[in-house]
């Protein structure tokens, strides 16, 4: 009896000794999924657990919680419980859910943008019946990833779209520090005009970042009304502009704001006129020559349209009219010649006339008074 | 012819007593005394390199002092067992060999639940407290020695 028990001992204990260490390699993890709804982020990894010892293993099940510095369970997640008879193989999906809820948005929000050190406790439960049950807690630190890190805004650059729009190109670069996260978002950017409040503009972006990865792409943007405004038209200025980006990231919305500074150059400016000559062409006309000068002083603005005017005496009598002048000067470029038209000969003899030019562009028509000397 | 605890053994049977003793004493002090000794230098034949300094620290835990002494107990019980086989003392012996074994397997499981805690500076930030509860199967392995109790027993009553 003794030795039968001997050989019975020591087969029980080498048969759960088999059982034990045959199943550490044949625990295999796929590859999560994740899929978003309001209230949470749940991520599904696929677990595989073979038996391949000659003893059951039962009530098989697995806890997991992820917290953040402050203990605040960012993370959760059970599963089982499951068996797992000998020789078998369970194919099984361990859920992690991550709640959305307003205590967890901020937290969230902030793992997005930086890194830190999160809390990873790991508590399984596992009984070879009827010979031993394992509690088992493991607990680690986990160096969680950006998702997007150095966000970089670049200064942006403009260019003309159309008409009634400028295109505002804005380089965007950042680092997806997250082993595990692929970004995959579309950035839907707002640009709002700092000084009156209004928006101004808007534009989107594709965002894929796979993780580890570094993104670099251009935002663009469609920058309206700027060019419609007469003091722009004749004047240099500084344009303060404040840029919203919104997107949502594995189901937290997030958002940034950068101000940008364009400096403005009038399409018109220093625009100055020389005394103007007049000829007597009969009883009721006088041709008269106004030469003039402007500087395009826009980095992209190409000025061309025509220049019309119409020509009034001091009490605001229509004495004459300019005539029709193409106008045309490239960004950056001086343009300097001289407006023609006629007046009534009877007008030069009142000291000043008063010109009623109107810059007809593709961007509007815009109005400048100049009264000369007679 | 050599008389020991009311036991009569011719000469060559007393020298192969004491060979037999010596051989089955070194067993047992290989089993019960030296594996449990050389618990770490064994394990680590088995043992990531990456996990040796874990195993340095926690294995010698495992390892009650009081089963090093059993072992030592043992080893010169097993020698008394063979060499004063079938004397007035044998059921003692046996008794005592019995008791040792339950003694040893009880400390040897921890009272039947095993605990092992790994502090995080051990496993590059790792930390794992883990219970095994193993107490049917220490009471498959008492089965022996309370047999061998027993068996101590009855020998005794039938006068050695």
């Amino acid at each position: 009896m003794i030795i039968i028990s001997i050989v019975s001992a020591l087969g029980i204990a080498a048969a759960l000794a088999a059982t034990a260490v045959r199943i550490l390699p044949t625990v295999s993890v796929d590859q999560p999924s994740l899929s978003f709804t309001e209230s949470e982020v749940r991520i599904d990894i696929p677990l595989s657990l073979s038996n391949p010892g000659p003893m059951p293993i039962s009530d098989v099940s697995l806890m997991l919680s992820v917290k953040d510095g402050s203990d605040t369970t960012i993370l959760s997640g059970s599963g089982g419980p499951f068996t797992v008879s000998a020789g078998r193989t369970e194919h099984l999906t361990f859920p992690l859910t991550l709640p959305l809820s307003d205590t967890s948005r901020p937290i969230l929000s902030r793992l997005l943008t930086s890194s830190e050190n999160l809390t990873v406790t790991a508590t399984l439960l596992a009984y070879v019946p009827p010979l031993a049950k394992l509690t088992g807690r493991a607990f680690t630190d986990f160096p969680w990833g950006a998702l997007v890190d150095n966000l970089q805004i670049s200064t942006p650059s403009v260019a003309i779209y159309n008409s009634s729009h400028l295109l505002v190109t804005v380089p965007m670069s950042f680092e997806n520090h997250s082993p595990f996260i692929d970004v995959d978002t579309v950035l839907e950017a707002e640009i709002i005009n700092a000084t009156t409040g209004l928006s101004a503009g808007a534009g989107s972006l594709h965002v894929q970042a796979a993780r580890n990865s570094a993104f670099s792409q251009d935002l663009i943007l469609y920058l309206g009304t700027t060019l419609s405004s007469e003091t722009l038209f004749f004047n240099d200025a500084t344009l303060n502009y404040i840029i919203n980006l919104n997107a949502t990231i594995i189901g937290v919305p997030t958002s940034a704001s950068r101000t940008i500074q364009l400096a403005w150059g009038a399409p018109v400016k220093n625009l100055s006129f020389a005394p103007f000559s007049a000829q007597i062409v009969n009883s009721t006309h006088a041709r008269i020559s106004l030469p003039f000068s402007l500087e395009n002083n826009s980095d992209y603005v190409a000025l061309s349209g025509r220049i019309l005017g119409v020509i009034h005496d001091s009490q605001g009598n229509e004495v004459g009219s300019i005539e029709p002048y193409a106008l045309k000067a490239d960004p950056g470029h001086s343009l300097s010649d001289q407006l023609t038209g006629f007046v009534r000969p009877d007008s030069l003899g009142q000291g000043v006339l008063v010109l009623r030019l109107t810059f007809e562009t593709a961007y509007g028509s815009f109005l400048r008074e100049v009264t000369v000397n007679v | 012819m050599s008389r020991l605890a009311g036991l009569e053994l011719s000469h060559g049977a007393l020298v192969s007593r004491l060979v037999i003793g010596a051989l089955a004493s070194v067993m047992v002090f290989f089993v019960y005394y030296y594996l449990p000794a050389s618990l770490v230098a064994f394990a680590s034949r088995f043992i990531p390199a990456n996990a040796l300094a874990a195993a340095d620290k926690v294995l010698p835990s495992l390892i009650n002092p009081a089963i090093l002494m059993l072992g030592l107990l043992l080893t010169l019980l097993v020698f008394l067992n063979v060499v004063l086989g079938g004397s007035k003392v044998h059921g003692l012996i046996v008794i005592l060999i019995g008791a040792c074994v339950f003694a040893y397997t009880i400390l040897i499981f921890q009272g039947g639940t095993i605990s092992l805690v790994l502090p995080r500076e051990l496993l590059q930030g790792l930390g794992i407290d883990l219970q095994i509860n193993l107490t049917n199967l220490m009471l498959v392995f008492l089965a022996c020695p309370v047999l061998t109790v027993i068996k101590g027993v009855l020998l005794t009553l039938r006068g050695g």
